[in-house]
């Protein structure tokens, strides 16, 4: 009922605003006069009445004032501040392009932002990263990676060197919201995880929502994700070509009609098999990676714009010769999007997104002749409005609607002589419903809020087939993790095409809101529930490729969080420095866990491996970042723990994540050493990783086994690593034509050796001996050399 | 599945050639000591052998201790029973000569010097198809970390009808039983019920050299069984990487009657079991 009072209070608070004084509105489209691309949260700011806007993710900008005189004052970071006078009598359109700054040019700039958005801005727990920042961090075989630097973000962690995807405060893998223009992402990695999907080439920015959620993100539990692909310069045909030590890469984009529509088209390859077949050993074997990235923006008229865009992209293993195994996987997404302006005052997304990710896996040898295919595929479509209704109140809302099929798995023998059956986990369908309405209020001009409510809801659908068991469950609770606890296959039940399996629905409420203490620091709190309908079936250290997302259904339930965070900000040094300290405490409800000894590859009744689990994490994320001059960079420090409470696992005893680490430092440094040179460097320190040690060993058949029972009970030793990396351009002026650019990096710099495990077996001579040994990913430092043009 | 992660993941760190592993010292905690029955009863055998022993401090270099002047017997669903005896002082082994038969269902009884009292949960000595052993005809070159140079042996065998039948190989090479993780052969035949099973590079016993004598007892197990090997694989093939599962203590089918709390680490199957060897030819 409380849910249906906050909307009525919502709807209560539009009616007023409609009901005031007559408005008027300016409005219009900001541009980066160089390149023709939307200049993002670019700030709007009227000095006579205090108040102001930013432009949202396409360049748009609307407020709505009484009749009058004013100055608009627009200002974005890497801009010119441009100052315009308005007589305010009628409704304005003042779209025009921004001229970049003249800075010097070995300053490091975070474009596309206002100066003070940290301070001023009502979203908290928000991480950005500029493409341009994340290739000038060192990189691993000298590859920039977004996810390998999203993790040296507070409160973004992940289990390992190389390992697939990243966590965020306490989630796991599975629970961020990866959208790539608006598409989602199920596996981020390339070759299990050393690098992501993500080319920076293609890339504009990132922006991570750890908490504080926006009522328009809705169906994973800890975090957003949104990576923009450059739309395309409007101007001039431009371009850049690119070789690391493992890929090369190549983009251009330029003007299909100049200021109207623009392209661009980006691929990247790797080679690193091709390397490893040098070895003798790995001569058979090839493992390589490819993507590509398109997109087409089209500007129809001043209220029609339309943008295409698409991914796609493959990982492949091989192993050659005589074993004749091959695995491939990937995702491919597309994305059509059409900005229509219904009147000044309301602007509207309509978005129609396919995404897929499917694996193949197989052997060509006659006996053994085998694919196993599965596949994800959604369709969604998206409707999204901003009605800035004053200067004081903007209101969102829409719906959308994304549509599911699962195919878990299948398995095809190739061959007439195969020992191999067809055999087929039953697919799944689903629909994934969402309706949401916010609204971001200024009150006076220190108070902000943003109170929204989000509605989702899930229908797990035919066609269909679903086991009964008997009793009803899957799994009997009084034998939490035992083989007793598997519940007999009774039969199935057929369901039809559309015909509902089982329903899941409910509110999401989120709210944030900020009060500036004065022009440079200010206090913000947020509070946000998600719902997650979809879970990906894991209980490896890192995901594998091969793992299969699972829908909420029939005995599956969806998963709950709420979390609340209090945050400070300020900025020194007119907006130099920026300081945030954060405090979150989260609650998780119904995650899914996993049986000892779980099969849940190929299993068609799954949901008898599954267990069910509450958690919690709670935190304290402080960072301070240079912003500019000659030497910029940021320093983190998160303290943070996250655990499991699982019925059946350690006892029910709460155990820590695989990825929590209590503290964890992070430094990146930026400095220009001269116009053609600069350098960087990043330290990590963090707490090892939780470990389960063994109590005890056993003979057992010819074998030492270890006996285990405190599920994570103990710390692997603690992590640290500096990487360094030098950048060269040999011709920096602005009129060069072509400017080519050397990347020297060095990775692992003083060759630590993470742990990325310890591994408790036999000595290998004297089997009655057990022994511990280390695992490094990385044992010793990695020096690598890249090269890269722009014209 | 297991194997391919293995391989998949030795060879990831062979291609970035950077990854290593050392030998470390660390301090494990010491758990309390628990009973372990090694009851492993197979068909083709005609003395069984039972062992009791306990589990010690992790990196003791010692022999496990075993337990002694037990008073251990079967007994089967229609009230036959066979005792053991310890052969040995102080051994922890017991033997006993008797033929399993195939369709009965038999349960372990023990009875320890202090009196404490475990039971088995039923296991049933279920079908199992014989085997042929096979050499290839060409020497297969080596692959580091994968397979040493030579022939290879491998089995052929009928998966019978009817999904529901589990297995595990236990494999000899000139007489000497294997341990390393190659060798730890379990399956389940969800995917290939009633086929004919050959040439499966799971089932590959490499670097075989001319005169090399091996022999496999193909063997039934239960489902329950199959469990408790799994769990014991996943052990057997942890290798420190992303691919590795969280370490689960295998539940056994022994239950402590003096203490229902009582946790009992080992097995006790009844295994049909077929056994097959080959001495290796120069082709």
């Amino acid at each position: 009922m409380k849910y249906f009072t906050t909307l009525a209070c919502i709807f209560l608070l539009l009616s007023i605003s409609a009901l005031g004084q007559k408005n008027l509105t300016i409005s219009g489209y900001l541009t980066d006069e160089s390149s023709g691309e939307a200049i993002i949260g670019a700030a709007i700011y009227i000095p006579e009445l205090e108040t102001g806007t930013t432009t949202n993710i396409y360049g748009y900008y609307s407020i709505s004032l009484p009749p009058g005189n004013y100055t608009l004052v627009f200002s974005s970071l890497g801009f010119t501040t441009q100052t315009k006078s308005v007589d305010l009598n009628s409704n304005t359109t003042l779209t025009f392009e921004f001229e970049e700054e003249e800075v010097s040019l070995d300053e490091i700039v975070v474009e596309g932002e206002r100066q003070d958005q940290n301070v001023t801005s009502v979203e908290m727990s928000v991480e950005r990263l500029d493409a341009k920042q994340v290739e000038k961090m060192p990189a691993f075989l000298g590859e920039p990676d977004i996810i390998n630097s999203l993790v040296l973000l507070p409160g973004v962690t992940n289990v390992g060197e190389g390992s697939n995807g990243f966590n965020v405060r306490g989630g796991n893998v599975d629970q961020n919201l990866i959208l790539l223009d608006g598409a989602p992402i199920y596996n981020s990695s390339h070759l299990f995880g050393f690098f992501s999907v993500f080319n920076t080439e293609a890339t504009q920015d990132v922006k991570l929502y750890k908490g504080g959620i926006p009522a328009e993100h809705g169906g994973r539990l800890s975090s957003v994700l949104e990576i923009h692909q450059k739309e395309g310069n409007m101007k001039k045909l431009t371009g850049s070509a690119g070789i690391s030590s493992i890929a090369s890469k190549a983009t251009i984009e330029g003007p299909i009609i100049k200021d109207r529509m623009s392209f661009i088209a980006s691929g990247r390859i790797s080679y690193v098999g091709y390397m490893a077949k040098l070895t003798p050993d790995n001569a058979d074997n090839n493992i390589y990676f490819y993507d590509a990235n398109a997109k087409v923006n089209y500007i129809i008229n001043e209220k029609n714009r339309i943008f295409l865009s698409g991914y796609f992209g493959n990982d492949a293993i091989v192993f050659g010769g005589d074993f004749n195994f091959r695995m491939q996987w990937g995702n491919s997404t597309t994305t059509f999007r059409w900005n229509h302006l219904f009147n000044e005052k309301l602007f509207s997304n309509l978005s129609v997104i396919y995404s897929n990710y499917d694996y193949v896996l197989g052997s060509t040898d006659e006996n053994t002749a085998f694919d196993w295919k599965s596949k994800i595929v959604n369709y969604n479509l998206k409707y999204d409005f901003t009605y800035y209704a004053s200067s004081t109140n903007n209101i969102k809302f829409g719906l959308s609607a994304l549509e599911y099929k699962f195919e878990p798995g299948k398995v095809v023998s190739s061959s007439e002589i195969s020992a191999f059956n067809e055999f087929q986990v039953p697919p799944e369908n689903a629909l994934e419903l969402g309706a949401y309405i916010s609204n971001e209020q200024k009150i006076g001009s220190r108070l902000t809020l943003q109170y929204g409510l989000r509605y989702s809801h899930f229908i797990n659908h035919g066609a269909g087939e679903v086991y009964e068991y008997e009793t009803g469950v899957p799994r009997n609770p009084d034998y939490p993790n035992s083989f007793d606890g598997k519940n007999e296959v009774i039969g199935s039940t057929t369901f039809d095409r559309y015909e509902s399996i089982a329903q899941y629905g409910g509110f999401e409420p989120r709210a944030s809101m900020i009060f500036l203490l004065n022009e440079h620091s200010s206090l913000k709190a947020s509070y946000n529930r998600t719902r997650q309908y979809i879970h990906l079936i894991t209980n490896t250290t890192a995901p594998l490729p091969i793992n299969v997302w699972k829908p909420s259904g029939k005995y599956v339930e969806p998963s709950r969080a709420d979390q609340v965070a209090l945050g400070y900000f300020k900025n020194f040094n007119n907006n130099t420095f920026e300081l945030s300290a954060e405090v979150y405490y989260k609650k998780f409800y119904d995650l899914v866990d996993y049986v000892d000894g779980a099969a849940l590859i190929l299993n068609p009744y799954v949901e008898q491996d599954l267990l069910k689990g509450n958690g919690r994490a709670y935190g304290l994320e402080i960072k301070a970042e240079k912003r500019k001059g000659k030497t910029s960079g940021w320093i983190s420090y998160t303290l943070a723990r996250t655990e499991r409470t699982v019925h059946g696992i350690n006892g029910d005893n709460a155990y820590p994540s695989n990825y929590d680490k209590p503290h964890d430092i992070s430094l990146v440094v930026y400095h220009d050493i001269s116009e053609k040179v600069e350098i960087s460097g990043v330290f990590n320190y963090s707490t090892g990783k939780p470990i389960t040690y063994p109590d005890g060993r056993y003979e057992f058949d010819g074998y030492v086994f270890s006996n285990y029972s405190n599920r994570n009970g103990a710390r692997m030793p603690d992590f640290h690593r500096l990487d360094l990396s030098l950048n060269y351009w040999p011709k920096r002026n602005p009129d060069a034509k072509v400017k080519g650019k050397w990347n020297f990096s060095l990775f692992n710099a003083y060759g630590r050796r993470n742990a990325f495990s310890l591994s408790f077996r036999q000595n290998e001579d004297y089997p009655q001996y057990t022994e511990a040994y280390r695992i490094s990913i990385l044992g010793s430092p990695v020096p690598s050399v890249g090269y890269s043009v722009t014209f | 599945m297991k194997k391919t992660h293995f391989y998949i993941f030795s060879f990831l760190i062979s291609l970035f050639t950077i990854g290593c592993e050392d030998l470390i010292v660390v301090d494990v905690p010491e758990g309390d000591t628990k009973l372990v029955v090694e009851a492993l009863l197979y068909s083709t055998d005609s003395i069984h052998q039972i062992t009791l022993s306990n589990s010690a401090p992790y990196f003791d270099k010692n022999q496990t201790p075993r337990i002694s002047g037990a008073l251990v017997y079967i007994m089967t669903n229609n009230g036959d029973s066979v005792g053991f005896r310890e052969t040995g002082i102080g051994s922890g082994r017991y033997t006993a000569n008797f033929k399993l038969e195939e369709g009965k269902t038999y349960f372990l009884n023990i009875l320890t010097a202090q009196g404490r009292i475990y039971r088995s949960l039923g296991e049933k000595l279920l079908r199992v198809s014989p085997l042929e052993l096979y050499q290839s005809d060409e020497i297969l070159d080596s692959i580091q970390g994968f397979r040493p140079q030579g022939y290879y042996v491998s089995i052929r065998t009928v998966e019978p009808a009817g999904i529901g039948d589990f297995y595990r190989w236990i494999i000899n090479i000139n007489g000497e039983q294997q341990l390393s993780p190659q060798y730890f052969w379990i399956a389940d035949d969800r995917l290939v019920d009633g086929n004919v099973i050959e040439e499966f590079p799971q089932f590959f016993v490499y670097g075989m050299m001319p005169g090399d004598s091996v022999s496999i007892l193909q063997t039934s197990i239960s489902a329950r069984a199959y469990n408790f090997w799994y769990l014991l694989q996943e052990q057997v093939f942890n290798s420190g990487g992303p691919f590795d599962t969280p370490p689960g203590s295998p539940e056994g089918n022994v239950i402590s009657l003096s203490d229902p709390n009582e946790i009992v680490l080992g097995y006790f199957s009844v295994s049909n079991a077929r056994e097959a060897s080959i001495t290796v030819r120069q082709k």
